[in-house]
């Protein structure tokens, strides 16, 4: 059974990237546009990993894993965060809102792949 | 890729216009934080697409933007006329980038260095942002796991380096205090390590982030050859002490594969660091853990205390181990909460404008086209089916009557709905418009704004589209030649500031843009003179101040004194007027001096059908377009006279109409046939002018749907397009236009070459 990757991200063009990315992998994916999207599709689809955006509209990535950490669904699910930015600060912030993990913007797919190996059963 | 390309760019042609439409707001003073929010954000989203297809330029300029917004979000910066400025400026070159970078042309290097400079400038200005990888935090220790490899790229380090392969990027590294350099060691025994001990104990942050030992493990493994052993030493009894504090520590030994480095173990716990105590211990000899006196290769602890370094109060239960969950602890809370927590969720509440936001897909347009063809298509069907069903020898049954009128009126919603699917609002048009106002002022050296109303108002996307240039010029002759300089205003007690208005509203299925100036008006005398002097009217002539001002749409007139590379560019209105008529529209223009000029333009709501009269001549069904209709006269309704030979003119009260027989000026007769017995159109121009169209017979008035010509044979002078009727018939449309300027230009029915129009005939 192949392993289900909800997606968080406002923008269209790395959704799509992340799809085609993951979906090639061998990854069952779910998209989510913001904060409060993913929130909602976390509920619904019970993803095996999270990837979320920081900066969206409605609900920040901050937000985003808060509200999940707080959620039976989203508890124990390892989040990673998706940014253009490897400022200390944003990661200490994402980790203190119960981020798994980072990845920097732009990916290399091999990359992005073996961390997401390395967290899901 | 491409196909990823050309998504990216249509987001970037998105985001750039709610970049617009931001500064739009905040510079009349509607913006709030959400505002900069969305600003940022969309700066933010160009960048991060930028980087991922390789876009250098871009990706550095978007950066010192998105630095500038940051520091505004942050309020360190505050919106000044002077910020706005350099904003709009910034915008407007963002804008270029995008362009430039979608077709591969270059942009002169040294105006993007200064705007660059500006906003890196007011970005230092109050003291940089902390997301600029070059102004680190204070604690920040650069990492050992850097290796040294080139980070020039600031906080986008360029993966696709093939000479730096040691470096784990594109996953980056927090902060790890008192980290031992790694580079020589990791160096030195690449070829294969000796057997390496780890001692790991992980904190309840590590579980309530979603990690979990297991995994930890399972990478370890692929790296070598692994050992686990659980201390349970710090297990306590059950219902003894805080649960939720984990209490095992793992002792790990590994012999390394070959070829595996201290990197890719350290790559393992990269995500963990300052979630556990970590103990790397390296042994001279493999699998003889702790024979002689370890050495701590790396070793990192969690910040102390455990408890208070995570911001939630109540951390979510480890799920991972069966030990932990355990209901049977009597001093700690329950292990799952059951109130569920729906109102926990931080952030802004859901009902911002986004909420509203409708769900959309993205549309080829030409499958667009291809159904609105075919729906067409399925309209002309159904009107032949009706047409056949009439001509039965017998009355169709009641159901059968009924069914067709079903049919009829859901193909009529069909096609409004199919239209509606081209129908875009002319916002992103009004926008750009803003840029041409502030360019225009900018170089006239004068001061503008643009107000926009009703840009939600939605016409057809080719309409906006062809819109674009007519209109640019537009604008900018009123922001050239309507608005008064700064100066003159202030002296006329008018704002120094002059308002270019630009409205969007339906208007009896039409759709009218005006675009208004609060300058001077039309300097009518002004006008007068230089048309006298351009030979256009006679000094004698009597001319209102509407055909004095509609001179302007004349051909070969234009008032720059010289031909600036604003308004002048070589074309004058009445190329303006042109292009709106070949798009159906018409253009009207009303002056008050002193007050402003408005100029109104109502187009079709679609290109796609059109309202006509169908007339037959010569046996043949031709479609005149409601639109230029003014008037209908049966046979021997009209005052005919005779004019020269063979001229026939129309007499309207003092004015004498030229005629036009469409039996001959298309050729379908030869010889003249007497026109009073003929029915005439009355069909007004865009120009005003007005000529009557003699045609057999008037059948009736419709919507048809517009098949262009040119596309399938080729343009013929005096017919716009053609459209298939009811019965299946093939009908033309008549271009009023080209017949009022041939008959008004020699009053001559003949106008078309024969030779030309027999082809017309057989087509």
């Amino acid at each position: 059974m192949s392993h289900k990757i909800l997606a968080v991200d406002d923008s269209r063009t790395i959704r799509h990237m992340l799809q085609s990315v993951l979906t090639g992998a061998g990854f069952e994916v779910e998209l989510a546009e913001d904060g409060m999207d993913g929130l909602e599709k976390l509920d619904h689809c019970a993803p095996d990993l999270v990837i979320t955006d920081i900066n969206m509209p409605r609900l920040d990535g901050f937000g985003f894993i808060s509200g999940a950490r707080a959620r039976t669904t989203g508890a124990s699910v390892p989040i990673l965060v998706l940014t253009t930015e490897s400022g200390i600060q944003l990661k200490q912030r994402a980790r203190a809102a119960g981020a798994t993990g980072w990845i920097v913007k732009p990916f290399d797919e091999d990359k992005l792949i073996s961390v997401i190996n390395r967290l899901v059963i | 890729m491409s196909e990823l390309r050309d998504l990216f760019f249509q987001e970037c042609d998105d985001l750039l216009e709610s970049l617009s439409s931001g500064l739009n707001d905040l510079d009349d003073a509607s913006g709030d934080a959400e505002t900069i929010n969305a600003m940022f954000r969309a700066v933010h989203s160009i960048k991060g697409g930028a980087g991922a297809f390789g876009l250098d330029a871009l990706v550095a300029f978007s950066h010192a933007f998105e630095n500038v917004m940051d520091d505004l979000r942050a309020e360190r910066l505050q919106v000044t006329a002077d910020t706005l400025a350099l904003m709009f400026t910034a915008g407007d070159h963002l804008s270029d980038l995008v362009d430039a970078a979608r077709n591969g042309t270059e942009i002169p290097v040294d105006t993007a260095d200064s705007i660059l400079s500006d906003l890196e400038l007011l970005s230092q200005s109050v003291g940089g942002s902390p997301m600029d990888v070059n102004t680190p935090e204070p604690d920040f220790v650069p990492l050992a796991m850097d290796f040294g490899g080139p980070l020039d790229l600031g906080d986008l380090p360029d993966i696709g380096d093939p000479a730096d392969p040691v470096l784990p990027d594109p996953l980056d590294n927090a902060a790890l205090p008192d980290l031992p350099d790694l580079a020589a060691p990791a160096a030195g025994v690449a070829a294969g390590l000796p057997g390496i001990s780890m001692s790991f104990a992980p904190t309840s942050e590590l579980y309530a982030n979603g990690h979990d030992p297991a995994l930890l493990f399972r990478a370890l493994e692929d790296l070598g050859d692994l050992t686990v052993r659980a201390d349970i030493a710090g297990l306590e009894p059950l219902g003894v002490g805080d649960w939720r504090v984990p209490m095992l520590v793992w002792h790990l030994d590994i012999t390394p594969d070959d070829g595996v480095d201290l990197a890719a173990i350290h790559e393992v716990f990269e995500f963990v660091e300052g979630l556990c105590t970590l103990v790397i211990t390296e042994h001279a000899t493999p699998n003889a853990p702790q024979q002689t006196a370890p050495t701590p290769l790396l070793e990192f602890a969690p910040p102390a205390p455990l408890s208070s370094s995570s911001s939630r109060s109540e951390p979510p239960l480890p799920t991972n181990g069966a030990l932990f969950t355990d209901r049977m602890s009597s001093d700690g809370p329950p292990p799952n909460d059951p109130s569920p927590l729906p109102d926990t969720t931080p952030g802004n509440p859901p009902h911002s404008k986004d909420s509203a936001r409708a769900s959309t897909i993205r549309v080829d347009l030409q499958r667009v086209d291809r159904l609105i063809n075919l729906v067409g298509e399925l309209v002309i069907s159904e009107s032949m089916l009706r047409q056949s069903m009439k001509e039965l020898p017998h009355s169709a049954s009641k159901t059968v009557e009924e069914a067709m009128g079903q049919l009829k009126q859901l193909s009529g919603v069909i096609q409004e709905s199919v239209m509606a699917i081209r129908a875009q609002p002319v916002r992103s048009l009004f926008q750009r418009m803003s840029r041409t106002v502030r360019e225009t002022a900018r170089e006239a050296g004068k001061s503008a704004r643009l107000v926009t109303v009703g840009d939600a108002t939605e016409v057809d996307k080719t309409v906006t589209e062809r819109l674009v240039e007519p209109l640019t010029h537009m604008v900018r002759n009123a922001v050239d030649h309507g608005l008064e300089t700064t100066d003159i205003r202030r002296a006329l007690g008018k704002d120094d500031r002059g308002t270019i208005t630009l409205e969007a509203a339906h208007r009896s299925g039409r759709v009218v843009i005006t675009l208004r100036d609060d300058g001077a008006g039309i300097n009518r005398p002004k006008v007068r003179e230089i048309a006298e002097a351009k030979g256009l009217v006679r000094p004698e002539d009597d001319l209102s101040d509407s055909d004095i001002d509609n001179i302007l749409f004349r051909p070969g007139f234009s008032t720059a004194t010289k031909v600036s590379n604003l308004s002048g560019r070589g074309v004058g209105m009445d190329v303006v007027r042109s292009e709106i008529q070949s798009l159906g529209g018409r253009v009207t223009l009303h002056s008050e001096p002193g007050q402003g000029t408005a100029i109104s333009i109502s187009l079709p709501l679609t290109l796609a059908v059109l309202e006509g009269m169908v007339v037959t001549v010569a046996g043949e069904s031709l479609v005149v377009p409601t639109l230029a209709l003014r008037e209908m006269l049966q046979p021997g309704q009209g005052r005919i006279e005779r004019f020269c030979d063979d001229d026939r003119v129309l007499t309207m009260g003092t004015e004498l109409v030229p005629i036009v027989d469409l039996g001959l000026a298309l050729g379908y007769r030869r010889a003249p046939v007497d026109l009073n017995t003929l029915s005439l159109l009355l069909v007004e121009g865009n120009s005003g002018r007005r000529t009557a169209l003699a045609v057999d017979e008037l059948i009736d008035q419709r919507e048809v749907v517009i098949k262009g010509l040119e596309q399938n044979y080729q343009q013929i002078p005096g017919i716009a397009a053609a459209t298939i009727l009811g019965d299946g018939q093939i009908a033309l449309i008549v271009d009023t236009d080209q017949m009022i300027a041939s008959a008004c230009g020699g009053l001559s029915t003949t106008a078309m070459e024969p030779d030309q129009t027999k082809v017309i005939h057989h087509a």
